[in-house]
């Protein structure tokens, strides 16, 4: 359980906020200048409040009236910035395993093999950062905070920078983390389609204030949407027989005549279209 | 070869010259790389005051330089003489050429060191803090590689600086041959005298010959540390 009490002004914008996050994914929504990264870098210990407390679990990691402040490195959270920030003098591995000599006595929390085989990252390990594409980048990016066994993952809009195929990728990791590895997250993002895909609980911010807080939504029907089929099924009505072999047949607002020597005029049927059978015209 | 034939006193302003830059440049280093973070990464009251002062022997005549390390730090004055008591004197030894050559260069080096620190992101200090680095492991793995660059080529010049300085030494250390005559002062001191242009011109060239491979060295140093950051 994560509490954020924040209290901060930054010139004419002012934040404050007292919410309560379970496990799970959290995301912040809202629009730009909403106070998302803000909240966020308050958690991380990027930015001190004015007032705040920030406490997870039992842990006080922040509480300005206690003078009380562990400084960013000791916070064992992992941020996923929306730019990679992959250190360009080291290699991809070097990248990947930066964290590992922090962990101390922790238990590693997600295998070295295992989380490169999920992000697909093995081939690229001996590259530099700066011969990596974008979504690569940003893999290696969530690779390397898994691999630094955070016990809070922040996430500031992880893919903002990249294109259509490359966020599907990467909302598939999220989804990942989120349900086997079962870490925390606080995902900020001002994208509806990534809070339908991965919000357990959405946190709507405006302005630097909680505007609501509601159960996510996640697509029920998103996996039958995903169902990829080579027959279309259509339901209609047979109107009338025109012979001993055809009907006419009321489909989609048409009439067609389709071969068949058994239903009968009034009768619901189901139609099967191959997609084979099937053109695509243009509008 | 008679032309390049040196005397004790040419060999001893050679030698002497090298090790003024070397101390020079080495005892700079861990104050400029202090000086450069804060100017480029601080902000706290009296910045700008620093950073006049930094710059202040770049824009001063070298020999008003030369003649306020005299009157702060020779014998005669309250800082040298408690510091000629706990055994460290400047003034008239080669400590000070390599004193009032660290002066001298440190502008130029703490110049280089803070560009490059500007140059550099700061996003990647706080991304290597959220993977639980410490500041000083910080500096240590990510910030310390990332402006080497910087380091390299501010060192390289502040060891030119410190080979060519001729005003500020020749006014705090004066001119002993074989004390604090490094190549410069020995070459102004051939110019004084008939008949020995030739002497002066063997310096020159030895001179050119220093500065021709400090320069050389860096672009070499420059490469590989750029080959290693850039690199696929």
């Amino acid at each position: 359980m994560l509490q954020i009490e924040l209290q901060h002004q930054l010139g004419a914008f002012s934040l404050d906020l007292n919410i309560t996050l379970e496990s799970g994914l959290t995301v912040l929504f809202g629009p730009s200048g909403a106070g998302k990264t803000s909240v966020i870098h308050a958690v991380a210990g990027l930015l001190t409040p004015r007032f705040g407390r920030i406490v997870l679990g039992d842990r006080v990691l922040l509480d300005t009236q206690q003078r009380v402040h562990v400084p960013t490195h000791q916070r064992e959270f992992a941020y996923i910035f929306q730019d990679p920030r992959l250190f360009p003098h080291l290699s991809v591995l070097e990248n990947l395993r930066y964290g590992q000599r922090f962990l101390g006595a922790r238990p590693a929390l997600a295998a070295f093999d295992a989380t490169i085989d999920t992000l697909g990252i093995g081939h690229l390990l001996a590259r530099r950062p700066m011969a990596l594409s974008g979504g690569e980048k940003q893999r290696v990016a969530i690779g390397r905070a898994l691999l630094s066994s955070p016990r809070l993952i922040l996430a500031d809009e992880p893919l903002a920078a990249l294109d259509e195929p490359r966020k599907d990728e990467l909302l598939r990791v999220f989804e990942r983390i989120r349900d086997v590895l079962n870490i925390p997250i606080v995902y900020v993002t001002h994208s509806s389609a990534e809070v339908a895909r991965l919000a357990d609980r959405v946190v709507r911010l405006d302005q630097g204030r909680v505007l609501a807080q509601y159960a996510g939504e996640r697509r029920a029907q998103a996996d039958a949407v995903e169902v990829v089929t080579d027959t279309l099924e259509l339901t209609g009505r047979v109107i009338r027989r025109l012979n001993a072999t055809e009907v006419e047949v009321h489909l989609e607002e048409q009439l067609i005549r389709l071969q068949d020597d058994q239903a009968l005029p009034g009768e619901w049927v189901v139609v099967c279209v191959e997609a084979t059978s099937m053109r695509v015209q243009r509008r | 070869m008679e032309f390049f034939a040196l005397g004790p006193n040419e060999w001893a302003a050679i030698v002497l010259s090298v090790q003024v830059a070397i101390a020079a440049t080495l005892a700079s280093l861990p104050l400029a790389l202090f000086v450069a973070y804060a100017l480029a990464r601080w902000s706290f009251p009296g910045k700008g005051l620093l950073n006049g002062l930094v710059h202040l022997p770049l824009v001063l005549p070298p020999v008003v330089t030369g003649y306020l390390l005299l009157i702060t730090l020779g014998t005669q004055s309250a800082i040298g003489g408690f510091l000629s008591e706990i055994g460290i004197v400047f003034a008239f030894r080669w400590t000070g050429a390599a004193l009032a050559a660290a002066v001298m260069a440190f502008p130029l080096m703490v110049r280089a060191i803070r560009l490059q620190i500007e140059s550099i992101d700061p996003q990647y200090e706080q991304a290597a803090a959220t993977l639980g680095a410490s500041p000083v492991w910080v500096f240590l793995t990510v910030l310390f590689p990332l402006m080497l660059p910087g380091v390299v080529v501010g060192s390289i010049l502040a060891f030119a600086k410190a080979m060519g300085e001729f005003g500020a030494t020749i006014t705090f250390v004066s001119n002993i041959p074989g004390q604090t005559q490094t190549i410069p002062s020995a070459i102004y001191a051939f110019l004084q005298v008939p008949g020995k242009e030739a002497a002066a011109t063997t310096l020159v060239v030895i001179s050119v010959v220093i500065s021709m491979l400090a320069l050389l060295a860096s672009e070499w140093i420059a490469r590989k540390v750029g080959r290693k950051e850039g690199g696929l």
